[in-house]
Formats: structure tokens, C-alpha cells, sequence
């Protein structure tokens, strides 16, 4: 198991793996908590497999927003190398008002 | 970009029970299978487009597309008292509902079950629009039979011993789709319900009227309390785009009628969102905007020790002109004669009716309000909340000075 994420110094990339975190919706309304999660699994699939947990509509898609750095998640990169265990997540629909 | 074509007024929707050769056939379906997606798989519905006696076109209902039916059930039981507040509690089954003289149904029910307790609600073929939409699309791809209408039924593609079909009976809490092993907790928040005299604020608010679609009292929604303040203060924040759209959020309390299980809502205030993205006929919320917004209303709850206090609605403006017709006018023909100008830009587009959805899931009280422009260059509004399993305008009532 890796403990830390991130670029380790060596120009390397670390995955935490198996990883616990939060997640909730933009209005604080659901608030899901996955154990054991893939971090290799890229960001964007994560979001869309808690957007279904949450029965948010399938026709729209989402992203995470890590709410301990405040900053969104690269949708094609790993969950594990852009959090920390025990991140609190917001899935953020990228949808409009039109 | 709002339009207003998301439904095709020109479909005819409806429901007919399945025979046996249909069903047989619908099954030989491989298509069906295939386009079954994740929570819809237990779902035995379908709509088809059919022509003569053929159909053209099979689009199977998902869980997805019942969501708001089943979200407007539960706030019917909560209301009347029937149902509690963790919906995961509940099970939800979809019956086939009335029958023509065609031998089509009309509507369907969703019924929610929570231990003895069960509350059943009919719903019309218009709450499956989006499913007819979907399933014209697919036929415009597949032939070049793309603007012509065609009749929609919904069919019942499985029937078990009960004549219902389960739809939401939950098996354990694993993750679907995380992988295996995957572990899953949920919170459910409930909310905190302040009480007070349902009674007293009917007595002290009268209805606030949108000028192109006068509504009387309606009882199948939660009734809406602002002061003129908060409504002011709306009617600024959704219009501050000049020709641009932008939005806000309400925030307020949901409360609790001292004398009955009814609730209603009480809007506080009115919070800029002042980080999305205003285009011409679109805004758009990022993680940066809700950050923004949810930071706003934590000040809100610390400073007014109003923990309870909660996004309730969405707010936003159709700030451009009314498109001119065919031949280049804005204003009807009738104009000069009509009381009420129905050429407006406050209308539900698609996807604000999509955007809601994804904010405001499982909070069948939550509205969407937008203002807009009427042929005449007057102010308009509407106010859209869960009715028939869909987005509708319904009333609000504004407090007497």
C-alpha cells in the first residue's frame, strides 16, 4: 500500500490505494461514505459511480471537487494521487441553466 | 441555450398493457438489454414510437426516469403524514394505471411502502416525456424520419405475480459500479423543521401572481412563503446580467405546521451566485461558484444561529428579448385586444428542467424560479415546482406589508 500521494520527489506519481472517503452533493443534502475504493480508478469514473449511487440523472456529467484543498479533481487522472484518505468530496454536475 | 421544444407538444403519449406476442418480442429485443442501464435494469417499462401496427422505436424506462414521480410520492406521504423522512427506508413499486376504451392506460402509480404504511400516487404519460424525447432522438439518428410525429405509448414489458414491478428494493450496501469490495455508508439528513401556524402565514400572504400565467391555490405543492424584501431582492439578482443570464440561490427554512403534518417553506434571502459563468442564454455553476454559495450561507447559519437554514430554490433570468416570429413581429397579432401577454421569455427550458434535477434530487419541495421578458417589454415570471412527476409553474405567496 502506498501511504502518500502525489510526486514523490523522483518525478514518479503515488496512488494511495485502497482509499475512505466522503462524498455529498452540492446542496449537503446526501452524504455517502466509500471504504475500500480503487484510487486507481480515474477521478471522472469515480464521480460518475457516486453520482449513480446518489441517483443523480444519468444524462449529466460530473465532477469532484475535494473540499479539504478546495480545488476540483483532474477528471483523467487517478483519485488516489490528488487525495488523501478521508477527503471530504462534492460531486459537482457540469450542467447549466439555460 | 433555452428553448422551448423540449417536449414536443405534437407526440401523443400513452400506456397500454403488454400481450404475450409483445412481450415475446420486446424480450427478443437485444437493443433493450443493451440500453438497460445500471439502476434501470429492473424496471419493466418501456416507451415505443410506433407507426401502424409496427414500432419503430423502444426506449426502456430507467429507475432515472421515475425519480421525480417517486420524489413527489414521498413528499405526498410526508405531508399527509404517511411516510417518514429517510426515503432509503421505502420501497417503490410502479402499477399500471387507467385503462381507455383502447385498452390503453392513461397513467401510471407509484406506490411507496414503508413497513404497513404504503402512499400511491397516479401520474400522467406527460411525467415520461423525456423518455418519448429520448426515443425520437434515436430514431432521428437511425432513419430520416426525424421531424415527423408519432404516437408514444409506455408498455409494461414484465408483469409478476403481484401486477407490479418493483423498481427500488435495495440489496445491501455495496457500492454499485466503485468496484468490488467497496464499502458504502449512507448519512441521511433530516431535516430540521421549524414549527409555526400554517394557518397565520395563509392568513397574513396573499398570492403573488407570474402576469403571463395567473395560478390559483394549489394544493398539490408546498406552499411558499417571501417578503416583499426577498422578492425584490430576487427580482434584482436575476435580472443584475443586463442582456446576460444570471442566477441566485433562495435560501430559508423548511416548516413544520403546529396543527397538521403539513410543512411549507419560509425564503430568508436571496444569494448571488456570483461565481458562475453568465452567457446570453445559459449560466453556469462551477465547484468554485457552489463553494462560494455554501460559504455565503454558513455565514448565514453562524451569524442568524440559523442551523437550520438551507438552499431551498434556484433563481435565474431569461434576460433577452422575446424572439420575433415568422414574420419578424414579437407582439401578436391580438395584442392590443389580449389581457395577457403569453409571448414571454420566463419559460422552462430543457435544461434548466436537467440542472434542477441534478441539484435538487430528493428534495421534491425545491423550486426553480425564472423571470424573463414578455412581448409587450413588460416584466414576467414563473415559479416551477414537482407536479405529475415533472417541472410545472406553480403558485407562491408573497407576505402583506
Amino acid at each position: 500500500m502506498t501511504i502518500q500521494n502525489g510526486w514523490d520527489g523522483s518525478g514518479n506519481t503515488t496512488v494511495i490505494d485502497r482509499l475512505v472517503f466522503w462524498a455529498r452533493d452540492v446542496t449537503g443534502s446526501q452524504r455517502l461514505e466509500f471504504a475500500g475504493v480503487d484510487g486507481h480508478r480515474l477521478a471522472g469514473d469515480v464521480a460518475e459511480s457516486v453520482a449513480q449511487e446518489m441517483e443523480l440523472p444519468e444524462d449529466v456529467p460530473y465532477s469532484l471537487r475535494d473540499n479539504t484543498n478546495a480545488r476540483m479533481l483532474v477528471d483523467d487522472v487517478a483519485l488516489g494521487s490528488q487525495i488523501q484518505s478521508d477527503s471530504d468530496l462534492v460531486v459537482i454536475p457540469r450542467s447549466h441553466l439555460g | 441555450m433555452a428553448r422551448r421544444d423540449s417536449v414536443m407538444p405534437g407526440l401523443i403519449l400513452n400506456v397500454r398493457c403488454c400481450t404475450d406476442s409483445r412481450l415475446k418480442l420486446m424480450q427478443e429485443n437485444s437493443m433493450i438489454q443493451k440500453k438497460e442501464r445500471g439502476a434501470g435494469n429492473d424496471t419493466r417499462f418501456a416507451v415505443e414510437i410506433w407507426e401502424a401496427d409496427r414500432v419503430l422505436v423502444r426506449e426502456p424506462v430507467s429507475r432515472a426516469d421515475l425519480i421525480f414521480a417517486r420524489d413527489e410520492t414521498w413528499i405526498h406521504g410526508l405531508r399527509t403524514g404517511n411516510l417518514g423522512w429517510n426515503l432509503h427506508d421505502l420501497s417503490m413499486s410502479v402499477l399500471p394505471g387507467k385503462e381507455d376504451f383502447a385498452g390503453r392506460l392513461s397513467s401510471y402509480y407509484v406506490e411507496l411502502a414503508e413497513g404497513e404504511r404504503t402512499v400511491r400516487r397516479e401520474f400522467s404519460m406527460l411525467s415520461l416525456s423525456s423518455v418519448a424525447v429520448r426515443a425520437k432522438k434515436r430514431l432521428g439518428e437511425d432513419s430520416a424520419e426525424k421531424d415527423r410525429e408519432f404516437v408514444f405509448y409506455l408498455k409494461q414489458l414484465q408483469v409478476d405475480s403481484h401486477d407490479r414491478s418493483t423498481v427500488d428494493s435495495r440489496a445491501g450496501e455495496t457500492a454499485r459500479g466503485m468496484g468490488v469490495g467497496t464499502l458504502l455508508t449512507r448519512k441521511t439528513e433530516i431535516p430540521d423543521l421549524e414549527s409555526a401556524s400554517l394557518t397565520e402565514y395563509l392568513r397574513d400572504s396573499e398570492i403573488l401572481q407570474s402576469p403571463s400565467l395567473p395560478l390559483e391555490e394549489d394544493q398539490d405543492v408546498v406552499p411558499v412563503f417571501l417578503t416583499r424584501e426577498v422578492w425584490d431582492q430576487t427580482d434584482a439578482l436575476a435580472r443584475r446580467g443586463g442582456d446576460k443570464e444570471s442566477a441566485a440561490m433562495w435560501t430559508g427554512r423548511l416548516m413544520k405546521d403546529g396543527e397538521s403534518p403539513e410543512f411549507f417553506m419560509r425564503i430568508d434571502c436571496c444569494i448571488p451566485a456570483e461565481l458562475a459563468t453568465e452567457e446570453t442564454y445559459s449560466v453556469t455553476f462551477s465547484g468554485s461558484t457552489w463553494a462560494d454559495l455554501e460559504g455565503r450561507l454558513a455565514v448565514r447559519r453562524k451569524r442568524l444561529n440559523r442551523p437550520a437554514e438551507r438552499f431551498l430554490g434556484s433563481v435565474h433570468g431569461h434576460n433577452f428579448p422575446v424572439s420575433p416570429d415568422a414574420e419578424g413581429n414579437t407582439q401578436c397579432a391580438a395584442c392590443s385586444q389580449a389581457e395577457i401577454c403569453g409571448r414571454t421569455t420566463a419559460f422552462l427550458s430543457q435544461d434548466d428542467e436537467r440542472w434542477h434535477r441534478s441539484v435538487f434530487l430528493k428534495q421534491p419541495w425545491a423550486t426553480l424560479l425564472i423571470y424573463g421578458w414578455n412581448a409587450r417589454g413588460e416584466k414576467d415570471f414563473k415559479l416551477y415546482g414537482l407536479k405529475d412527476g415533472r417541472l410545472q409553474p406553480r403558485s407562491l405567496r408573497l407576505f402583506k406589508a
